[in-house]
């Protein structure tokens, strides 16, 4: 017989949508547990964006791409902290226009931007958001450099990153990045959350009056009842978990990314190092379909990219402080699709991109190597396969007009909108709330919920949402 | 597929990179890692009506060709295992001289 917990609220899944809901539902003294599938390990367990975090937070080994052509291979995190724990904490509000969006084409209601304040203030004030106080590490400077020649508007984005007050002799501001782990799951335990991590939530199951989760640690059930449930698990695992308990309406069928292109730029002086800090700088003049910033450029990544380019020939162990990469994304259609497959426990992801999305990631990349060019890079190596080397403006020319399906390289760094809320019940999954329409006491609470790509780095979204619906659940309790 | 001995004619080891790979093809969904692993049989064996030898027993130069000729194949599943095989082994190869207190970068 499996062991059974009951309490008031149980939250599934804990990274940023998932934390700030725990937390906000025990300081307001309800009685939750947090379940989490992956392991409880420190912020610091392993260094940042290396081979060991991949073993250490990665789902599925980083290995489950959105399958389509072309395929988009993505990260999720899984651990206590989601992932916060593995991305940079770039922060940003949600853009006035997507909040309008929402509130016309999906009816979400009491959500203007001073809905949302303070919430995004509370958010920012817990995780320490804020711009960094020292030099900007050169690949921003560079980003800034070219944007400003070209008159487009660009920004340093702002992170959730504990600065120290010493600024280094060379300029350099040292400091600790902050994650769910660092904040809110540690104020949600002290505020008498029960964390359980490493247990999988399999089903969810209505049981009269309460849900009952059904999970498992290994091979060990163990069953949770609560009066009420908000599933967290991100915008794959939230509708993977809803549909394996027979909850489908609009569920996990209008999966959204933000697919990037990759361009590895070589310019005469340093941009890269072994100490670098995060390259914050992004361009915000084509936002929000358009976004461009500083990406991964680790001696790993490098060579990792420059596997498109096997003619290049670049010695990179000599060359790689010279080199940066950057990336052009678009705000991806709502075109992605989450199914279960028989005897799997990873879901199945399919992903399109039409003609028209392609096109503008072209437009996107040109603008993105424009930039580069205008900073004073020599050689630019979009990823694509079989594209030349990039030596000036003029060789703009040979990129395709609408990326080649099958020779191009994307990724996405985040996931959105596969259960979008609203009150057009015909075309959402949940309501203004997270309510799960026709299942009460059932709530999404994360990406998932996010009608449209926000064009901007979500955490900061996900967060003042969260918050928010964990309040408005709370006053009617 | 792998020597651990003598992969590149060296005889320099490799035994970590192929342990992460096989670490990830472990960790990847099933239903993914399946059809890998079936097209990596069908690679190991491609040339042994013609040639008479599975693919870990070829010499360094024959092995290379080979790769090279499924890497820039017209079918698109032969391009894709390599990358797939080939941006494991450059992750875990340069990951070796990284230095491991390196804070940098990122698109999260």
């Amino acid at each position: 017989m499996a062991e059974s917990i009951r309490c008031q609220v149980a939250v599934i899944g804990s990274g940023p949508g998932g934390a700030v809901t725990a937390m906000t539902l025990a300081s307001k003294g309800v009685d939750v547990v947090m379940l989490e599938e992956g392991p409880h390990l420190k912020l610091d367990s392993c260094p940042p964006f290396s081979l060991e975090e991949m073993r250490q937070k990665y789902r599925w080994g980083g290995l489950n791409p959105a399958l389509g052509a072309p395929k988009v291979p993505f990260v999720e995190a899984c651990c206590v902290g989601g992932g916060s724990e593995i991305n940079s904490g770039l922060y940003h509000r949600t853009p006035p226009e997507i909040l309008e969006l929402w509130r016309d084409r999906f009816t979400v209601q009491h959500l203007n931007e001073p809905d949302l304040l303070p919430h995004f203030e509370a958010c920012e004030s817990a995780l320490n958001v804020q711009l960094n106080p020292g030099r900007q590490p050169a690949a921003s400077i560079k980003m800034k450099m070219g944007a400003e020649r070209l008159g487009w508007k660009t920004m340093e984005v702002p992170r959730w990153f504990k600065y120290s007050d010493v600024l280094e002799p060379d300029g350099i501001t040292k400091g600790k990045r902050r994650s769910m782990t660092e904040t809110f799951i540690p104020s949600a335990q002290a505020a008498g959350c029960r964390l359980l991590p490493s247990l999988r939530a399999r089903k969810l199951k209505r049981a009269r009056a309460h849900w009952r989760v059904e999970a498992a640690q290994q091979d060990t059930p163990l069953t949770v009842d609560a009066e009420a449930v908000f599933v967290c698990c991100g915008a794959i695992e939230t509708p993977a978990l809803l549909r394996r308990s027979g909850i489908k309406k609009n569920v996990g069928n209008t999966l959204a990314f933000s697919p990037m292109i990759k361009v590895t730029a070589v310019f005469e002086d340093e941009v890269n190092g072994e100490f670098a800090d995060v390259p914050a700088q992004q361009v915000k003049e084509f936002s929000p379909r358009i976004s461009m910033g500083c990406s991964i450029s680790a001696l790993p990544y490098l060579a990792l990219a420059m596997t498109e380019h096997p003619d290049a020939k670049i010695d990179l162990w000599r060359h790689w402080r010279r080199m940066s990469i950057y990336y052009a994304a678009i705000a991806g259609p709502n075109t992605g699709v989450v199914r279960n497959i028989p005897l799997s426990a990873a879901p199945l992801i399919r992903y399109s991109l039409s003609a028209e999305d392609l096109r503008d990631l072209s437009t996107a990349l040109v603008k993105l190597c424009r930039l580069l060019f205008a900073a004073g890079a020599t050689h630019l190596y979009p990823s694509i396969v079989g594209i030349s080397v990039l030596r000036s403006e003029a060789d703009l020319t040979t990129i395709p007009s609408e990326l080649p399906r099958d020779r191009t390289s994307l990724m996405a760094a985040h996931l959105f909108s596969s259960c979008p809320m609203g009150q057009a019940t015909d075309f959402t999954a949940v309501d203004s709330f997270g309510q799960v329409h026709d299942y009460g006491n059932l709530f999404i609470n994360d990406a998932s919920i996010l009608c449209t790509a926000p064009g901007v780095n979500p955490q900061g979204s996900i967060m003042a949402v969260a918050r928010r619906n964990a309040l408005h659940f709370s006053k009617g309790l | 597929m792998h020597d651990s001995h003598n992969a590149d004619g060296t005889g320099a080891s490799y035994d970590d990179v192929t342990e992460f790979v096989l670490e990830q093809l472990r960790k990847m969904p099933a239903f993914l890692s399946r059809p890998i692993l079936v097209a990596t049989a069908l690679f190991g064996m491609s040339r042994l009506l013609l040639e008479g030898s599975l693919f870990h027993n070829r010499q360094h130069k024959q092995r290379r060709w080979q790769v090279e000729s499924w890497r820039s194949s017209r079918f698109g599943l032969s391009r894709d295992l390599i990358k797939f095989y080939s941006s494991l082994v450059v992750l875990a190869l340069y990951s070796r001289k990284e230095i491991g207190s390196r804070k940098i970068t990122g698109d999260g």
